[in-house]
This record gives C-alpha cells, structure tokens and sequence, in this order.
C-alpha cells in the first residue's frame, strides 16, 4: 500500500511542476513575441560608442556596420581610432570581456592635408572621403576642411600624385587637458610596481 | 589649488578637523588603553599578550603582503592601520589565547579582509570583525573560555607560548561571560531566578561593568578629539536601548534588561572602536545613522533569538554587506538641484 | 536638511588678513613698463589695434573686443607701445602719465544705452577674479528679471583684503557704483553682504548707505565662514534663494557684483576712466611692506613685490589670488591683469607643502564641509576611475572648486585637482561625441547622395531603353522579381522621415535662433535625398512591364 501511495506523490509532483514549467515558458513566449521590438536599440547603442570615423580599418565599409557585425558577435576590437577606450565601453555595454587591440593604436588625431601646389585635380580623394571633408571639383584645386576631417586615412592612397599628409590635428588652447599623474597608485593592478617602492 | 591645509596649519581657529590619517589612528589605538589596562586589572596579564602578539603578527603580515604585492612597505606601515587592527583584534580574544589562534585570526584580518582587497580603504569588511568570525566559528571551545576575574598565574603565559590551553585551570575556568551564561540558562528558568542562583563566578558581572565603563572612557576621548563623529555610536546605542527596553517591557522575565545588553559583551567597545572604522562604514551622515542603528538592532536580535551570546561581530559584518546600499540611498540633495536623484547626461559643464 | 538663510558645509581656515589690512590703501609707483596680456577676461582674447612705436596715452584703446564676450583693453600708461605679439602688448613708458578720458555721463540722466555702451568702451571686467565683461552681464536683463542687486563684499578667502580696503576708502563710490547697475538692470532692492570680520569697512558702510539714491542698500552682516563669498552661497546666506544648477543667479532674479568692480563702473561712467588699474592685495611673510595697492595693470609682479621689500632667500613660493582657490606662479616675470587680486609671498613655513597623498579612507569629512552638499569621496573614486557616467551621477559639474574638502582630507588627498582633471576630460568628450555624430550624419548624407545618384543613373538609363523600344528590361533579364510593395513602403517611410526632419529642424530654429542649425539641416538634406531615391526607384519599378504585385 505505502509504496503506491508514494507513487502517486511522485508523479503528481512531477506533472505539477512540467504543468508549471510548460505554463510559464508559454506564458514568457507570448510575451516576448507580443512586445518584441522591430528596430534593434542595441545596435544603436553600439554605433554611439564608436568614434564615427567611418575609416573601414575594421574591415566594414563604415561604423554602423560594424556596429551591427558585432551585434551579431564579431570581435570588439577591431576598431583603432576608437582605441582602448572604445573597447572598454563597447566590453562593459555587451557584458563581454575586453581584448587588446587587433591593430596599432593610433597616437594622437590626425588631420588630412594637400599639399595643393602638387595636386592634378583628379578628384579621386574627394570620392574615397566618406564624410565629404574635401572640397574641389575636376581640374580645379582640392582642399581639405579641417574641421570636417575625422583622420580616416581614405583619401591618401588613391591619390595618384601622394600630395596627402597626415598632419596632428590642431586643438584650440581652451580644450587643453592636464597631465594626470598621480602619486599613489590606487586602483592599479599589482603587476605593475607602486612608485616610490622601498 | 588648496596651498592650505588643515593639518599644516598652526594657527586655525575654532573648530579642529580631524587629523591626518596616521595620527588619526594612533589616536584610536591610545584610546584603547583604558579598556585594555581596566581588562589586563580583572582578568590577568593575558590581554596585554594577546594584544602585543596579535599587534606583531598584524605588523609581520602586511610586511610580507606588501614586499609580494611590489608596494612600498615603511610609508604604508607608517599609518598604522594595521598595529590597530592587531590591537582591537586582541582586546576582542579570551585573554591568553593559544599562539596558532592568534596567528589565525591576524591572518584572515590582514591578508584575507584587508590586503587581498587592495589595503587600507579599498575593504568592504572590518578586518578585526573578520577575524573574529572565523575564529568565533572555526574554534568555539577556545573562543568561548573566558577566565573568572582573577590574577591570571604565569603558566596560563606559557600555555600561550605553547599554543594549548592552561589545562590545570580548566576547573576554575566558568568558561562564562555574562552574556553567555544568559543565553544558556535554559528557556523554562526566569530571568530573576536565573540572577539568584548566582551562576558566573565572584564578580564576573561588576568588572565586565568596569570593562564597559573604560571603554565608554576611550570613547568620550574619540568624540572629543573629532576622531570620530557622534552618528555611529550615537545611533547604535540608541537602537540597541530602544529595542532591548522594548523586549524587556514585553517580558522582563525571560528578556534581559537594557543596561544588561549596554555594559556587557562589546556592545560599548564595538560602538565606539569597531564600528567606526571608517573604510567599513557608511560614508554620509545619514547613512551612518542608518548603518549604526542597523548594528544596534542587529546585535538585540542575535542575541536574544541567535544561536551566539555575543553579536557584534556579526551585526557588524552584516550591516557592512548593506553598506553600498546605504551610501547609495542617503545621497543628500545637491543645492541647485531638484532632487538628490542621479544627474541626465549632458549635464552643463 | 537645508538650513534656511545658510549654506551646508563650509570650513573655518585662519584668516591671516591682519598683515595686509593695518595700512591704508595707497597707490604703487608708476612702473617704467607694462606688458598687457589680450586675454584678461572670459571668452574671445580682444584683437589689438595699434602697432610697434605707437605712442598712447592712459586710456587709449590698444585692443578691441572680439565676438560676443569679449573685452576691450587700454594702455595703462602713456608712452610707446613697444611690441605687439599674438598673446600680448607691451608698452614702454615716457613717465609722464597723460591721460584720454572719454566724456563724463551725469548717469541719473542719461539712457541705460549709453551706460552700456560706455561699460562696452571701458574694458570692464569683473574683478572678483572671474573676469566676465560686465556689460555682457549687464545685458542680462534682456532675458532674464532682475529685482535684486547683491553686492558681493564677503572676500571669504584667507589673506585677500583688496574688497576690505576699497570699502574703507571709496564706500560712497562703491555704493554708487551699484545704483548705476541696478538702473541698467532694473533692480529694485540692493543688498551689500559682507563677513563680520572687516569692522572697519562695516563703519565706513554705514553714514554712506544713508546718503543713497534712488534705491536704498540694505547692509547684511554673515559670521565669517569660507566659501560665503561664493556667488551661490552668498545668494543661499542672503536671500535664501537656490540657483539652479547649470543656471545663472538671474534665474532666481538676482545679480551680484564685486565692491572693485562697482568702482571701476562708476569711474568709467562719472570720469570717463577705462579700466586700467586695480586694487590688489600684497601679503605673505616674504615681504616687508604688505598692504594694498592700487596697481597699473601690466605692472610686473616681479617690480611690484620688490617695491614691497621683496625677501628673496625666504620666498618659497608666489600665489595669485587666495591660498584656496588661486595658482602658483611659475615666473615672477608675469604681469599684474584685471584677474590678480591678490598676491601671496609664501615663505615655506607659512604654506608648507601637502605631505604625500595616503589612500583615501572614507571617513566623510570632505562631505561634511562641502558647500553644494555633494559627495566629494566619491568623486574621487570616480575620478580616478575615469568612470564618467557615475561622475555625471553624482553631479561633478556642480562642484565650485572651492577647496574645502582638500583642506580638511586626513590623507591629504588633492580633491580639487582630481575633479579639474575629470571635467576637462569630459568637456572634451562631449565635444569629440558632439564631432563624431556630426561626422555620422555627414557620411550618411553621402551615402543618401551616392544612392539617388545611383537610382538617377537607372532611372536614365530605362528612359533610354525605353525609348529604343528595347524589350529587355534589367530586373527581369536578371530573372528577380521586382518588389513594387517593398518599393512603396521604403518611398512611405522616406516621405515620413523628411516630414520629422523638417519638424524637428523647425522646432529648434523657433526655440533658440542663435543655434547653428547646421546638422539639423544636414540631415534633413539626407532625409531629402533618400526621398529623392525612393521616388526614382519606385517610378523606374512601375514601368517594368513584367513588374509583379508581390503579396
């Protein structure tokens, strides 16, 4: 008799809790349908960390595709002009871990430059330039607008005549940053030594 | 840039601030001594071992931990965080506690609570109270072996050396505080008969009173100086009286009376010495209150419905799991601000 | 809890003014030399407008203001302007001291117009140390309503005693002074706030508020505290008003002005004086002779402290401005401007450098001083965190800089350097993401051209086609179906987005007209050029013969 008994307690409890289980995962599939979202915020968020040059070092044809490769699951540092900074952001934004940057880490903004008494007017850089930045038209002088310029490099290679330089770019003195030096290391890791060690 | 400063300034008026970092604790550590002469009078020369062993072992410790961790040794030793550590740790043991214990303790204090998490000011935990734990719940014979008030004889020093316990004492030894004889009184017995069946040894109760006093004393010197502020003391005493007078007027005959739970146990001593410890604790005034009243209930409630007679320690490490909760809700409001609540993005530079 | 009529916070540093307000204010010899820097103001540097061997007289105009604030700056002394370079003029004096006064103004009579052209002439700046033209500020009645006038004669700030001594000497004219501001402005009340420590210029207050007209000046004595003479603080003390954050005290109907400045105001307005000299306090255990001095601006400080008995071996260090909130000097070769205040000869015992910084142990006394009620501690953390999101969290744009919580830090931790780091950085963060979602909309603008040119390009080509009775049509050779509903529904949504851009473009042109609306309109062009290429594809898809209504 006892053992019967048992029985049916067991699979009484086991249909209540697949009757509960299949009960919520239906109720959590309705759910996620009926107020699921056409547009992806999350892309959106993605792009907004990156730094818009729209130079293609990472390997796509500008930032927001990127920023919908890594929505799928491409790596997060491919990006050099957004540096590590970027990484960090986009690693703390996706709950992934950072990695070190694929490429070399770009010292300080860059500006585009022509050097106009060798450029032909061939208007090769104006069409790589993916934010417009330089002006001119066939046959006659190009020029780049600095302030328009975000340092993507596009426009040095097709040149034919290389009159392109690279240049830092000039900051204004009302945006000039301190020099962080800190006397006591506090939130640094331990692989690396404390000044002013005993 | 701020060329002033108040400790490099002799001729400040009126209010003093506080002092800089390592006198601050050395202040802390001075204040110490009322209780632990008062303890070394009643209860034996054990206390002052205890204490100058767990100070040398804490000392030893952060020494090693720093030379492995590649940091700068004298300067960091300089502010003796850890020399205090040593100190409240040892007021807090049995008097001549076995060497290993001691050793134990200042291990999970300094290395575990304090240095593992990046040193001074980065531990969420109070180190002391971390240690005590461990050792309260790892070895509960040697934690609750407390002698009777009594000139302690030499060869209870040496059992210490030899890390066992004074064994040829073991018959006079209670093991009793006040507060642990309550707890085991048994739930049928009242509290007034309990009290006339005499139960703790010749004038168990008074010193612990005398203890408590002295701790008071340090104490009232901390507050004078500005060493700590009155928030945290002021809130916990405040709620551990207003609970145990309430649980005393409900049934004074199985709730012990408040003055009972105020100067026995380290209700006093945590009050003023462990829960100040300002790393471990609530950073706004508010908060503070919150954080001391917390501990204050917490201790009433371990104690009288716990499984331990003693509760600081515990009250305290669990309020400093609420700590981050605390700072983030007794954010006072900013002046121009509407409400205290957090800042849109983009805000004017 | 806020207390009414009060501030929170606030710290009690030795005042140390005893050395410099025993002697009365006297004038500083006229220097031989005097190097004006362009920029002695906040906003634009002014632009000069004479040239190497011009002579000039006290008061010429030797640089004109250049964009909206900006300030005009005059000789100091007459002579021969010796060198122009971008940042500075420099003029060699001929000792003579001829003055070019601009007519007197009988203000009570004349219109706020020409008061305010006449502070536009004059270079006036605020001399409490911020240096914002004033007849900018005065122009804020335009937008804002100002009933009170607050007179800002607190000087919390150790040592400086150049407002203590201006009272003393030039109450009437101070007070006048701010009658000609409350007329520009329209204020009805004043109200002098000053720190119960300057006795002597409270008695000097006193039989001038009586001789007031037309508005009478209410005189509010505050038990010394620093920082009361912060603008916002002192509103709090006096009016118990709280100016919003990010605001200006004119959003709570309130203008505060410096006791200097009113008497610069006056003397440009009654005697037609530019500004071309300042009261600036000389203190410090390195000098034998302190006190306060009215100094020509461009005046070397160098020529300056030594005229005060300069003890070079004892000096350890100079500081313009108060030991809280002022800098060090790199150079004594550095002239007096319309910023400098005060200068301290600090002798290593009387400022001693800070220790080394321990960590930070959070006891929370640099919470319980902070005058804005924030949580200093925390923006530490966060400072050296860089975290920036948890920075705005906790309000780091709302921190005066006052010093307070450095002050009082047992660990010595420089507070007020971790915060000027963090917000530098972070106004330069919000003007790289300003630049890169300008660059964004630039490159999507381009992609929108490259596609309606492209949709262009098509559409000439089937005309072409068409045209030669070609058969063949280019979707359907290449056996795809051509997807008129997808087609319509991308030319929908086009149109929508060129309606919002427009919109929205409008919406902000209408709320602020000063704004450059450059981006809103670039992106409304983009919206415009997809519409353009939406339309061309969807007409090009009709004519296919062979088009299918896609379900």
């Amino acid at each position: 008799m006892n053992s019967s008994i048992d029985l049916i307690g067991i699979l009484s409890a086991v249909a209540v809790l697949t009757g509960l289980g299949i009960g919520f995962g239906a109720l959590l599939g309705v759910v996620s349908e009926r107020f699921k979202r056409e547009d992806n915020p999350l892309v959106e968020q993605i792009d907004a960390l990156l730094p818009q040059t729209q130079c293609g070092q990472c390997g796509y044809p500008g930032c927001r595709p990127y920023a919908e490769a890594i929505n799928q699951g491409d790596a997060l540092n491919k990006c050099p002009p957004g540096g590590e900074a970027t990484i960090h952001a986009l690693a703390d934004l996706l709950g992934r871990e950072p990695e070190p940057l694929d490429g070399e880490a770009q010292s300080e903004a860059k500006v585009a430059f022509i050097r106009e008494a060798e450029c032909i007017g061939c208007t090769k850089c104006i069409q790589a330039c993916p934010v417009d930045a330089i002006i001119g038209a066939a046959k006659l002088m190009h020029t780049v607008i600095e302030d328009e310029c975000t340092g993507c490099d596009l426009c040095l290679d097709p040149c034919p005549v290389d009159c392109i330089d690279m240049l830092p770019r000039s900051t204004p003195i009302t945006q000039w940053q301190p020099v962080v030096a800190h006397s006591s290391n506090m939130i640094a890791s331990d692989r690396q030594p404390a000044s002013g060690v005993s | 840039m701020s060329m002033m400063h108040a400790s490099g300034v002799k001729d400040a008026n009126t209010v003093t601030s506080v002092p800089p970092t390592a006198n601050l604790m050395r202040w802390v550590i001075a204040a110490t001594l009322p209780g632990i002469a008062t303890m070394s009078y009643f209860f034996g020369l054990g206390v002052i071992s205890n204490v100058l062993l767990a100070s040398a072992f804490g000392i030893a410790l952060e020494a090693a931990v720093l030379r492995l961790r590649k940091r700068p040794i004298r300067v960091t030793l300089n502010d003796s965080s850890a020399l205090l550590t040593g100190v409240l740790l040892g007021a807090s043991l049995p008097p001549a506690s076995p060497w290993w214990l001691i050793g134990v303790g200042m291990i999970a204090a300094i290395v575990v609570a304090k240095q593992l998490y990046g040193g001074l000011g980065h531990n969420p935990f109070n180190p002391a109270m971390v240690g005590y734990a461990l050792l309260l719940v790892s070895f509960p014979t040697y934690m609750t072996l407390w002698a009777p008030p009594q000139e302690l004889l030499p060869n209870g020093l040496w059992a210490q050396i030899a890390g066992t316990l004074p064994t040829a004492q073991l018959d006079s030894l209670s093991g009793a505080t006040p507060l642990d004889a309550f707890k085991h009184k048994g739930e049928a017995v009242l509290a007034s008969e309990f009290w006339a069946t005499s139960p703790l040894p010749e004038g168990t109760l008074s010193a612990w009173r005398w203890v408590a006093l002295a701790w008071l004393a340090g104490g009232v010197v901390l507050l004078a100086k500005r060493i700590i502020s009155w928030h945290i003391p002021v809130a916990m005493l405040g709620s551990v009286l207003l609970l145990a007078t309430l649980f005393y007027l409900s049934d004074p005959s199985h709730f012990a009376s408040p003055l009972f739970h105020l100067l026995t146990g380290a209700t006093l001593f945590g009050a003023f010495f462990i829960a100040t410890d300002p790393v471990s604790a609530a950073t706004s005034q508010r908060g503070k209150l919150l954080y001391g009243a917390g501990i204050g209930a917490l201790v009433i409630i371990i104690r009288t419905f716990g499984g331990y007679p003693d509760a600081v320690a515990f009250a305290i490490l669990l309020m400093n799991l609420c700590v981050p909760l605390l700072d983030l809700y007794s954010v006072p409001r900013p002046t121009g601000q509407q409400k205290a609540s957090p800042g849109k993005p983009g805000e004017q530079p | 809890m806020s207390n009414a009529f009060d501030f929170p916070g606030g710290i009690y540093p030795p005042e140390r003014k005893q050395r410099s307000n025993q002697s009365a204010l006297i004038e500083a010899p006229l220097p031989r030399r005097v190097t004006l820097p362009l920029q002695q103001h906040s906003g634009q540097p002014a632009t000069p407008c004479v040239a190497h061997g011009d002579p000039v007289k006290v008061g010429s105009v030797i640089a004109k203001r250049e964009g909206m604030i900006s300030s005009n700056l005059h000789a100091s002394i007459s002579g021969t302007v010796s060198e122009v370079s971008a940042n500075q003029i420099s003029i060699d004096g001929d000792g003579q001291d001829e003055w070019l006064r601009l007519p007197p103004l009988a203000w009570r009579h004349v219109e706020s117009d020409a008061l305010l052209e006449r502070l536009n002439e004059s270079g006036i700046v605020g001399l409490g140390g911020a240096g914002f033209p004033t007849h900018i500020k005065a122009r804020v009645v335009e937008r804002h309503a100002i009933n009170t006038l607050v007179i800002n004669a607190a000087e919390c700030e150790p040592y400086i005693t150049a407002d203590d001594l201006t009272l003393r000497h030039h109450a009437n004219e101070v007070l006048e002074g701010a009658q000609i501001v409350a007329k520009l402005c329209g204020a009805q009340h004043i109200i002098i706030g000053i720190e119960d420590n300057k006795p002597d210029a409270i008695e000097a207050l006193k039989p001038a508020l009586s001789n007031c007209q037309p508005i009478s000046i209410e005189l509010k004595l505050i038990s010394t505290r620093y920082p009361s003479g912060g603008e916002r603080q002192l509103i709090k003390r006096l009016l118990n008003l709280e100016v919003p954050s990010g605001g200006l005290p004119a959003d709570v109907g309130v203008l505060c002005h410096n006791p200097g400045t009113l008497l610069a105001i006056l003397n440009a307005v009654r005697d037609g004086q530019p500004l071309v000299s300042r009261v600036v306090t000389l203190t410090g255990e390195a000098i034998t002779q302190p006190g306060n001095r009215w100094v020509r601006l461009g005046t070397s400080v160098r020529e300056l402290l030594e005229q005060a008995g300069l003890n070079t071996p004892e000096l350890h260090q100079v500081i313009q401005g108060g030991p809280m909130m002022g800098t060090p000097l790199l150079t004594l070769d550095t002239p007096v401007t319309k910023l400098t205040n005060c200068l301290i000869a600090a002798t290593l015992e009387e400022l001693p450098p800070p220790p080394a910084e321990s960590p930070c142990i959070r006891c929370g006394e640099c919470e319980s001083v902070c005058p804005v009620s924030l949580l200093p501690q925390q923006l530490h953390w966060y400072a050296r965190a860089q975290d920036d999101a948890k920075l705005e969290h906790y309000h780091l744009f709302d921190c005066i800089e006052c010093g307070a919580c450095s002050y009082v830090c047992p660990s010595h931790i420089p507070l007020v350097v971790d915060y000027r780091e963090a917000k530098s950085r972070m106004r330069l963060q919000r003007i790289e993401a300003v630049k890169a979602e300008h660059a964004k909309h630039r490159f999507e603008f381009r992609q929108a051209r490259l596609a309606r040119e492209e949709a262009e390009k098509q559409a000439r080509k089937q005309a072409r086609q068409a045209q030669q009775r070609r058969p063949t049509n280019t979707a359907a050779a290449s056996g795809e179906k051509v997807d008129l509903r997808g087609l319509r529904i991308a030319h929908a949504a086009a149109k929508a987005s060129v309606k919002k851009a427009e919109k929205t473009l409008a919406r902000v042109a209408q709320e602020d007209p000063k704004q450059s609306l450059d981006d809103l309109e670039m992106q409304l062009a983009t919206a415009q050029e997809n519409l353009k290429a939406a339309e061309l594809q969807l007409a090009q898809a009709r004519e296919q013969p062979s088009s299918e209504e896609s379900s």
